[in-house]
C-alpha cells in the first residue's frame, strides 16, 4: 500500500533504534509518588484525600471539577503522606498527593465490562471511560471522554488512531503496537461504538514494518484498516493525519470533529481498552527514556507520579553529564529545569541530551530564505508570523493565521538562522488570548 | 545534579543547515565561473576578484563595527556579495573602482538598510548598477579573452575588436586589444552584426568578451544546477526567468531575425545566467513564496528583454533584477499562500 | 529668448495657480471636524503616549476627554498641573488623586535569589517565564530580562549590575505600562509620598521561600510590631495604605532578610556586595537607629503636653534614587 503523506513537514534525525527493538520492562514502583491534580488540559481535578489516609492501586484520589477535567487515582497502595503544591513538569508548583508505598500494591476493586462490552450503551462507555481518568496519551493529555461526547450533528463518521509517533526518540506506541496490539484494536472499536463511526484507520509511519505487521494482523475480521504513511514530522499532527489518510482538511479554527473525525492516540486506545474491559484506571503509561545521556535506554511502564530520579536509577544513571530533560520528544517535548518532578499521565518519553546536544549558539538575523514556509504543515508564514508577534502587532499576524499554528517546531527546526520562530509565535498566540480574555471581561 | 540544565521553548533540535554554510555553498558554486574568467582573461581578472572580494569583506566588517553589531563576515555573506559583484565587472577595472563598487554593495545598499536580511536592493547588482552609471567608459570596456589558437571546441576563437569586426584569436593577440560585446554589438547594429555567432557554442562555453562571470554559460549553470540539487535555491525564478526571455527571443526573432538575435544567443550571453541563477534567487531580495517567484522571474525575463531590444542599454539583467527587487515587498503581499483548512473541505 | 522666458514664467506661475487651487478644494472638501478643545488639549498633554490613561496614545485621551468619556485626573505623567489644565479647558472640576510610581516588589537578583536553570531564548521576560516556569528558582521573582525597561517611556526603570529591575521614583510618572510588561505581575503602583515598601512577591512558606531567596518575606511579621501600617497576608508582608499610622524608618533594618525597601535609600543591604560601601551603610545604619531612638524619646516626652507634635520627618534626599542609576 502506498505511504501517504501531507504537505510540508521536515525530516529530522529519528534516533528510534535504542529503543525501538527493546521490549518494554516493567519499573517497579517507587517508595512515595508525587500524583499532581493537574495532569490534563482543563481544570485541575479536587484532591479527594486527606494525608493520613490508606488508598489502594487505583482508587480515585483527586475528582474532576467541571466537564474538561479528568479523575486521578493513586498508582500505589499506601498512605498518603501530604497533600500540597509540589514541583511539577510545568515548571511551576501544582497540587499534589504525595503517598508513601507500602508495597502490598492491594488494587482497589476494578469493575470493567469484560468482552461483552458491546452490550454496553454508549452513555456506559464513556462514563467508564471518564472514570479511567482517561486523558490523551500523546502528549496534550485531553480528556478523552470529551473528545468522546462530540455534538451528535457532528456526524462523526471515522476514528483514527495515532500510531505514526514522529516524534523524534520517542518507542513507546511503537512498542505498545507490538506488544499489545489487540488492546489497540479493542480500544478502536469501543470509542467506534461510542462514537458511531463506521470507519477505523490505523495511521502508522512506514519505517515501523513489524508493528504495520503487527497491526494488520490484529484488525483482522473488523471494520479496521491500517494505512502506512509516509516518514516525515509532524506526520502524527491531528490535522496533517486527516489530511493524509482521508484526503480531509480541517477548516480553520475547527476541531477534528469538524471534519467528522476522532482522533485518539494508540496509548489511548489501548488504556480505552484497559478501563472498559478491565475497569483498569489510568495510573501507569508506557514511557521512552532515551537519549545519549542516559545509560539505558528503554521502554518502560511507568506508575504516574514516579520521580524522574528513580527512573533515571532504573535506567543505569546519567552518563557524563546532563544538559536538558525533555518530556516527550525533541520536536514538541517541554524542558524541566529539575528531575525532581514526577511522571504523569502525558509523558511519552524522557529525553536526556548532553550539554554538546544543546545548541547554545546565538540567532543569525533572518535571511527570507523561505524554509519555514516551505517546512511549515500548515501553510502559514512563520517568519512573518513570528516578526509581527515580536513586536506586538497582534492584529496583523492574527490576520495571517497565527492562531491555526499547532507549534510542531517545523519551521525552527529548518531556519538555517537558527530563530525561535515557534517561541515568538507562542508568545504572539498568548498575547492575543490574553487580550481576548480582557476584551470579555469587559 | 549541581549543574545548571539547560530550558528552552521547544523544538530541542535543529536542521544541519545554517546560514554561514548556505553562503559558502553559493561561493562554492561561483568557483567553476571564476576560475575560468581568470584563465581566460588572466591577472586582470584576478586582480579584480580578489581585489573586489577583499574590500567588500573590509567594508562590511568596518560597517559591522560602526553598527556596534558582533562582527557577521563569519555569515559568508560580504566574500559572496564581493564574488557576485566582482563577476559582473570588466576584467581590468580599476581597482579603487572595484572599492566603490563595494562601498554602494555593502554599506549603501545593505548596511544601510539595517544589514543582512533587511536590504530591499540586491546588494552586488545595486554595486554594479552605480559604477554602470558613474563610470560608464570604464565599464564598458571589455578585454579580449585568451585565444590559444583553437577553442575547447577544436575551431578558431573569435572575438569582435572594437570596430565591430569578427576577427580570430591567435596567442599573440592575447589581453592585447579591447573589444565590444556580443550584446553591446547587438544593440548598435542589430542582429545582422552578430549573426554569425548568434547561435555559436561559444556562447556557451564561454570563449567570448564580456564581464567576468557573463561569459561561461556553461559553468555558471554548472553552479546554479549544483544550488538546485543542494536545495539552496528553487526552481521557480531562474526557469520562470530563462523561460521568459527564451519566449520573448523566440517570437521577435521568428517576425525579424534581421532585426532580433536568436533565442540561444539571447539565453546564453550577457548577464542572464548569472543573473538568474545567483542574483534574482538572492533570498533577501527575493520574494518568498512559490507564486511570487514565478511572478518575480517572469517580470524580471520581460524587463531584461524590454531593455535589450529596445532600451539604450546592451544589457538588462542588473536593472531588471533591482526594479523588480522593489517590488518583492508587494509581490510577497499578493502572493501568500492559502493556510491549512481554507481549501480542501468542500471536497471531503 | 525672452518670449522663452516669459513662457516659462507663466507655464510655471499657472500650474502653482491650479495647484493652490487644488489644494484649497482639497482642504474645504477632505477637512477634518476638529473640536478646538482637542487641539488644546494636545498641547498641554505630555506627548509621551504613554497609554497610562488606558486610551491610546494622548490624542485618545484628548478625544475620549472631548468627548465626555474620561476624567481630567486620569494622565499619570501630566500629574496635579496637567489635570488642572485639562479641567480648566473642559471647565469641570478635578478631583485630584494622590501621584503614584512604580516599585518592582522583588528584590532578590541572581546573587540572592539563585536562578535554577540556563535559559534559552526569545530575550523577554513573559518568553522566559513561560519556558519551565522561568528560570529563577523562586517563580515569582524579577526575571531580570528587562521588559518592564523595554516599555518604559521615561526611563525611569534601571537594570542593575546583577539583572534587577529597579524603578527610579524620581523620573517615574506611574503610567503603569510596566505593570502590564510583567509576566510575574510583581510591580505595583504604589503612593509616591511612601517610602517604605515590601519587596517581596513569594507568598509560600518561610521554609519555601527561604529555600529560593536570601531576601525574600518570610512572614515572620516584625514589622507588624513597628507600624500597624504593616500587614501580613499568609506569609507575605505589605503595607496597607489604607491604614493610618506611622512608620518608623528603622522598621527596614528589623526585617530579618531585608525585604523592606526604603525608597530614600533605593537600597537594600544585601544588594551591597562591596565590603567598604557595606560597611559605610553599616555605619548610616546605625546612626538612624539612633536618630529613630531619640525621636521615639522626644515623642515620649512630648506626648504628655504637646499632643500635636508631628513626627520628626527626614527631608527626602533628592540625590538618593541616584544609587540605583550608579548601580547599573
Amino acid at each position: 500500500m502506498k505511504a501517504l503523506t501531507f504537505r510540508g513537514g521536515v525530516h529530522p534525525r529519528y534516533n528510534k533504534d535504542r529503543t525501538a527493538g527493546v521490549k518494554t520492562a516493567l519499573l517497579a514502583p517507587p517508595n512515595e509518588v508525587v500524583i499532581p491534580m493537574t495532569q490534563h488540559i482543563g481544570a485541575p481535578a479536587k484532591p479527594v484525600v486527606e494525608a493520613g489516609a490508606q488508598v489502594l492501586v487505583g482508587q480515585v484520589v483527586g475528582e474532576p471539577v467541571g466537564f474538561v477535567s479528568a479523575f486521578i487515582h493513586s498508582s500505589v497502595s499506601g498512605k498518603v503522606k501530604a497533600v500540597e503544591p509540589r514541583p511539577s513538569m510545568s515548571g511551576v508548583p501544582a497540587m499534589s498527593v504525595v503517598i508513601e508505598n507500602d508495597s502490598q500494591d492491594s488494587a482497589a476493586p476494578m469493575k470493567g465490562r469484560g468482552e461483552n462490552w458491546g452490550k454496553a450503551s454508549k452513555d456506559e462507555l464513556k462514563e467508564l471511560v471518564r472514570r479511567g481518568g482517561l486523558v490523551g496519551m500523546g502528549g496534550a493529555a485531553f480528556p478523552t471522554h470529551v473528545k468522546l461526547s462530540p455534538p451528535p450533528d457532528k456526524g462523526i463518521d471515522t476514528v483514527i488512531l495515532n500510531g505514526a509517533e514522529c516524534e523524534p526518540f520517542l518507542t513507546s506506541d511503537h512498542r505498545l503496537m507490538l506488544e499489545r496490539p489487540k488492546a489497540v484494536v479493542e480500544g478502536c472499536r469501543i470509542a467506534m461504538a461510542i462514537l458511531g463511526a463506521a470507519q477505523g484507520v490505523i495511521g502508522i509511519e512506514a519505517n515501523k514494518l513489524d508493528a504495520i505487521g503487527a497491526m494488520t494482523e490484529a484488525v483482522k475480521g473488523t471494520s479496521i484498516r491500517v494505512q502506512p504513511l509516509e516518514i516525515k514530522y509532524p506526520q502524527g499532527a491531528e490535522k496533517q493525519l486527516i489530511d493524509a489518510i482521508l484526503g480531509r482538511e480541517v477548516p480553520s479554527g475547527g476541531l477534528p470533529m469538524d471534519a467528522r473525525v476522532v482522533v485518539q492516540n494508540v496509548g489511548t486506545a489501548a488504556a480505552i481498552a484497559d478501563a472498559v474491559i478491565d475497569g483498569k484506571p489510568l495510573y501507569e503509561r508506557v514511557v521512552t527514556v532515551t537519549g545519549s545521556a542516559i545509560k539505558e535506554a528503554k521502554n518502560l511502564i511507568v506508575r504516574v507520579g514516579t520521580p524522574v530520579t528513580h527512573i533515571v536509577e532504573a535506567c543505569g544513571g546519567v552518563s557524563g553529564e546532563l544538559g536538558k530533560l525533555i518530556c516527550g520528544g525533541p520536536m514538541m517535548g517541554n524542558a524541566q529545569h529539575t528531575d525532581l518532578v514526577p511522571v504523569t499521565k502525558g509523558t511519552s518519553g524522557l529525553l536526556f541530551l548532553c550539554p554538546a546536544e544543546v545548541d547554545t549558539r546565538p540567532a543569525d538575523p533572518c535571511i527570507r530564505c523561505g524554509r519555514c514556509v516551505r517546512a511549515c504543515p500548515m501553510r502559514l508564514m512563520p517568519t512573518e508570523l513570528a516578526k509581527l508577534s515580536a513586536v506586538g502587532r497582534t492584529s496583523e499576524s492574527e490576520a495571517f493565521g497565527i492562531l491555526d499554528c499547532i507549534e510542531c517546531g517545523s519551521c525552527s527546526y529548518e531556519c538555517p538562522s537558527r530563530l525561535p520562530l515557534v517561541q515568538e509565535i507562542r508568545l504572539g498566540k498568548s498575547a492575543i488570548h490574553a487580550a481576548r480574555r480582557k476584551q470579555s471581561k469587559k | 545534579m549541581d549543574k545548571k540544565l539547560f530550558v528552552s521553548s521547544s523544538p530541542h533540535v535543529h536542521g544541519q543547515v545554517s546560514t554561514p554554510a548556505i553562503m559558502w555553498t553559493v561561493v562554492l558554486s561561483l568557483l567553476p565561473a571564476t576560475l575560468w574568467s581568470f584563465y581566460l582573461f588572466g591577472l586582470p581578472a584576478v586582480t579584480v576578484v580578489l581585489g573586489t572580494v577583499a574590500l567588500t569583506a573590509a567594508l562590511e566588517a568596518i560597517s559591522n563595527k560602526v553598527a556596534g553589531g558582533p562582527l557577521a563576515l563569519r555569515d559568508g555573506s560580504a566574500v559572496l556579495t564581493g564574488l557576485l559583484l566582482a563577476l559582473t565587472l570588466p576584467p581590468g577595472l580599476p581597482l579603487w573602482m572595484c572599492g566603490a563598487g563595494a562601498f554602494v554593495s555593502v554599506v549603501v545598499a545593505k548596511a544601510f538598510f539595517g544589514g543582512l536580511g533587511q536590504n530591499l536592493f540586491n546588494p552586488a547588482m545595486t554595486g554594479r548598477v552605480f559604477l554602470l552609471i558613474a563610470f560608464p567608459a570604464a565599464m564598458t570596456k571589455w578585454l579580449v579573452p585568451r585565444g590559444t589558437g583553437e577553442s575547447l571546441l577544436g575551431h578558431p576563437v573569435t572575438a569582435y575588436d572594437t570596430a565591430g569586426k569578427l576577427v580570430e584569436l591567435t596567442s599573440a593577440k592575447v589581453d592585447a586589444i579591447t573589444a565590444a560585446t556580443p550584446l553591446g554589438l547587438l544593440c548598435e547594429k542589430g542582429a545582422g552584426a552578430v549573426a554569425a555567432i548568434q547561435n555559436s557554442p561559444d556562447l556557451f562555453i564561454g570563449q567570448l568578451n564580456g564581464s567576468l562571470g557573463e561569459t561561461s554559460a556553461a559553468f555558471l549553470l554548472l553552479g546554479g544546477l549544483f544550488l538546485l540539487v543542494r536545495r539552496i535555491i528553487t526552481w521557480h525564478i531562474p526557469v520562470a526567468y530563462i523561460g521568459t526571455v527564451a519566449v520573448i527571443a523566440a517570437i521577435t526573432h521568428a517576425v525579424d531575425p534581421a532585426q532580433y538575435a536568436s533565442v540561444a544567443f539571447h539565453v546564453f550571453t550577457g548577464g542572464l545566467m548569472i543573473g538568474a541563477f545567483f542574483m534574482a534567487t538572492d533570498y533577501v531580495t527575493s520574494p518568498m513564496y512559490p507564486m511570487g517567484k514565478l511572478i518575480f522571474g517572469v517580470g524580471c525575463g520581460v524587463l531584461t528583454m524590454v531593455i535589450r531590444l529596445w532600451g539604450g542599454y546592451p544589457e538588462g539583467v542588473s536593472f531588471a533584477v533591482l526594479l523588480l527587487n522593489a517590488c518583492v515587498p508587494i509581490i510577497d503581499n499578493a502572493t501568500r499562500p492559502k493556510k491549512f483548512g481554507l481549501t480542501k473541505l468542500a471536497a471531503a | 529668448m525672452s518670449s522663452v522666458i516669459i513662457i516659462a514664467v507663466i507655464v510655471m506661475s499657472g500650474v502653482g495657480v491650479v495647484m493652490s487651487a487644488m489644494l484649497a478644494v482639497g482642504r474645504k472638501v477632505f477637512a477634518v471636524e476638529v473640536d478646538e478643545r482637542h487641539e488644546k488639549l494636545m498641547e498641554i498633554l505630555p506627548g509621551a503616549n504613554c497609554g497610562g490613561c488606558g486610551y491610546p496614545g494622548c490624542s485618545g485621551y484628548a478625544a475620549a476627554l472631548v468627548e465626555g468619556k474620561a476624567v481630567p485626573s486620569a494622565c499619570p505623567p501630566g500629574g496635579a498641573e496637567v489635570s488642572s489644565a485639562i479641567g480648566k479647558i473642559m471647565g469641570v472640576e478635578v478631583s485630584l488623586q494622590e501621584p503614584k510610581v512604580a516599585i518592582v516588589a522583588c528584590a532578590g537578583d541572581p546573587t540572592l535569589a539563585p536562578e535554577r536553570a540556563a535559559y534559552l531564548g526569545v530575550s523577554t521576560c513573559a518568553a522566559a517565564h513561560a519556558v519551565a516556569g522561568g528560570f529563577k528558582a523562586c517563580t515569582h521573582g524579577c526575571l531580570g530580562l528587562g521588559s518592564c525597561q523595554s516599555v518604559c517611556k521615561f526611563d525611569a526603570i534601571v537594570m542593575t549590575a546583577n539583572k534587577l529591575a529597579v524603578v527610579r521614583a524620581d523620573k517615574c510618572t506611574g503610567c503603569g505600562a510596566c505593570l502590564e510588561a510583567c509576566p510575574r505581575a510583581i510591580i505595583r503602583l504604589v503612593p509616591k509620598s511612601q517610602d517604605l515598601h515590601v519587596l517581596c512577591c513569594n507568598p509560600d512558606k518561610a521554609k519555601d521561600v527561604k529555600a529560593v531567596c536570601q531576601v525574600g518575606c518570610t512572614g515572620c511579621k516584625l514589622c507588624t510590631k513597628q507600624s500597624p501600617r504593616f500587614v501580613v497576608d499568609g506569609f507575605l508582608a505589605r503595607v496597607d495604605w489604607a491604614v493610618e499610622g506611622d512608620i518608623p524608618r528603622t522598621v527596614s533594618f528589623v526585617c530579618a532578610p531585608g525585604a523592606i525597601f526604603d525608597a530614600r535609600q533605593n537600597k537594600i543591604l544585601p544588594w551591597i556586595t562591596e565590603p567598604s560601601e557595606r560597611r559605610d551603610f553599616e555605619k548610616k545604619v546605625e546612626l538612624w537607629k539612633e536618630e529613630e531612638k531619640a525621636r521615639k524619646a522626644m515623642a515620649k516626652a512630648g506626648a504628655g503636653g504637646d499632643g500635636d507634635q508631628k513626627p520628626a520627618r527626614q527631608p527626602k534626599a533628592q540625590s538618593a534614587v541616584e544609587n540605583a542609576g550608579g548601580q547599573a
